[in-house]
């Protein structure tokens, strides 16, 4: 087979499996939470820390991961200190570093490949630093979550009866929008800024079409995220297509699919 | 021992005062109907006891501080927005809230051995209720805190839940505060009233409810509760 061939493909297969059954995992939370659109406002942001990265030299990824944290905990404050919806919160965080990043990049003239890879992702292009950066932050986001798992639902579902049972609430929700800030950067590198909520928002919802008990709902999460990755990347090398998107795709049609059938058999 | 003591209970949103200067006990194994008109501040007073509010004054639970205590309490809320679309069964909704607790022994309990594998968002509100009111009894509270628990089940239900209650107060001295506008089943199962309208109206015996004094107090206008404090032939 053409991906045992080749190492870098293998190596971008095993990222691409590993990061999305996180990302699977992780959006079963954003799911319960109704949060898809600030990991999008997270990705978006970022374009700040690329440009601040490119303006002066600096890290990409680190400078990446930096404003997606510091954006993830503005929103998280703001929505505690303000009375204005989190979705209001998140587009204005969005737009304003947005913008904010296209002036700075502005200032620095010519082509420059390494912000479209950011904004388009290349995962077959990832270094075997990234790789291993990656594989060992999402191992421990992995861990965490497993190992939290049903004080973090119950922190989702119901606060106060999480704060009931002893569970701080605030401490919880701070620490997911951090890790959600942080594994949202990590994806960036795999399929792009444009492509990266579609990881945290497809498996939860294909999911959800055929689930019907809440364990079958995050295992079947992680099963489509790595069937679709697969599906993608096989597409990707048979029809020559960019890789990002042919799992996004696949993805997509999967949910799709699931949706016409569903609505067949009723 | 007082399960539950208020002092001087001031709870303001913004420049309103909700709550205007309570003081109450809760002896141990007691129930305790807690009555008002709609936007008496009923749930507040409830939420702040369970620390969701900020306050003035002084809340304890068995002698400690409640934010301590909070273990103790047991809550079924009034309103339980959930989402319709999440697959989630009532055995994994119980789980979630305490897993190391007896899912089995509770559902017997509450008499909804029958939904445990049913799925939370297919449940009628009644049902709903219920198994609120199970998960609430999962951690062995020795306070249950009850915020109109019947409000959407039928008379039926209503009536075994307070024989639920009522058994759990004598066997294992559960203390309950409930909130309800059915005067006629409080009379019947709690022996203590409280009747809370921003400030405390009333705080005694349950025959309390029944003075025609209180009750227009209370609710501002002429109440009258048939057959207890007039009779069904007496002209209005």
């Amino acid at each position: 087979m053409i991906i045992f061939e080749y190492p870098f493909l293998l190596k971008s297969l095993i990222i691409s499996l590993w990061l999305n059954a996180v990302f699977a995992l992780l959006g079963v939370f954003v799911f319960i939470k109704r949060m898809s659109f600030f990991s999008d406002g997270i990705a978006h942001s970022a374009i700040l820390g690329l440009s601040l990265a490119f303006l002066f030299d600096l890290n990409i990824l680190l400078l990446a991961i930096i404003t997606g944290i510091i954006f993830s905990l503005l929103i998280y404050f703001l929505e505690r200190k303000t009375q204005i919806h989190t979705d209001t919160l998140i587009g204005i965080v969005f737009v304003s570093s947005l913008s904010l990043g296209l002036i700075l990049m502005s200032l620095k003239a010519g082509y420059q490949p390494e912000l479209l890879n950011f904004l388009i992702g290349n995962v077959l292009a990832i270094s075997d630093l990234d790789f291993i950066l990656t594989i060992i932050f999402s191992t421990l986001i992995l861990i965490f979550f497993l190992y939290q798992f049903h004080k973090l639902i119950l922190v989702f579902l119901d606060p106060v009866e999480a704060k009931l049972r002893k569970i701080n609430v605030n401490f919880y929700e701070f620490l997911f929008y951090l890790i959600l800030g942080i594994s949202v950067i990590l994806g960036i590198k795999l399929v792009g800024v444009i492509l990266v909520t579609a990881f945290l928002v497809l498996p939860p919802a294909i999911s959800v079409l055929v689930a019907n008990s809440f364990k079958s709902f995050y295992l079947l999460s992680i099963v489509f995220a790595l069937f679709y990755v697969i599906l993608g990347f096989l597409i990707s090398i048979f029809y020559n297509l960019p890789l990002g998107p042919s799992i996004v795709v696949s993805a997509s049609s999967l949910f799709f699919l699931l949706f016409l059938i569903k609505s067949l058999i009723k | 021992m007082n399960a539950l003591e208020v002092k001087n209970l001031v709870v303001r949103f913004g420049d309103q005062e909700i709550i205007k200067n309570i003081s109450f006990a809760l002896p141990e194994g007691t129930i305790t109907a807690l009555i008002g008109p709609n936007g008496a501040g009923k749930s507040v007073l409830l939420k702040t006891i369970l620390g969701l509010y900020p306050y003035d004054g002084e809340i304890k639970i068995f002698g400690e501080n409640h934010l301590k205590m909070l273990s103790f309490i047991g809550y079924v809320p009034q309103n339980y927005n959930f989402d319709q679309i999440l697959p989630l069964t009532v055995s994994e909704f119980l789980k979630i809230s305490e897993p190391q607790g007896n899912i089995e022994e509770v559902l017997k309990e509450v008499d909804i051995e029958n939904l445990k594998d049913k799925s939370i968002s297919r449940l009628s509100g009644g049902q709903l209720q219920r198994v609120l009111f199970a998960r609430a009894l999962l951690a062995q509270p020795k306070i249950l805190l009850l915020d109109e628990p019947v409000s959407e089940t039928d008379i039926v239900g209503q009536k075994e839940f307070y024989e639920i209650i009522k058994n759990l107060n004598q066997k294992q001295k559960v203390t309950i505060l409930i909130t309800s506008h059915e005067i006629t089943i409080i009379h019947t199962f709690s022996q203590r009233v409280l009747c809370l309208n921003r400030s405390l109206i009333c705080d005694g015996d349950v025959s309390e409810l029944f003075k025609e004094e209180t009750l227009k107090k209370l609710y501002q206008k002429d109440i009258f509760v048939y057959p207890f404090n007039r009779p069904l032939n007496d002209n209005f």
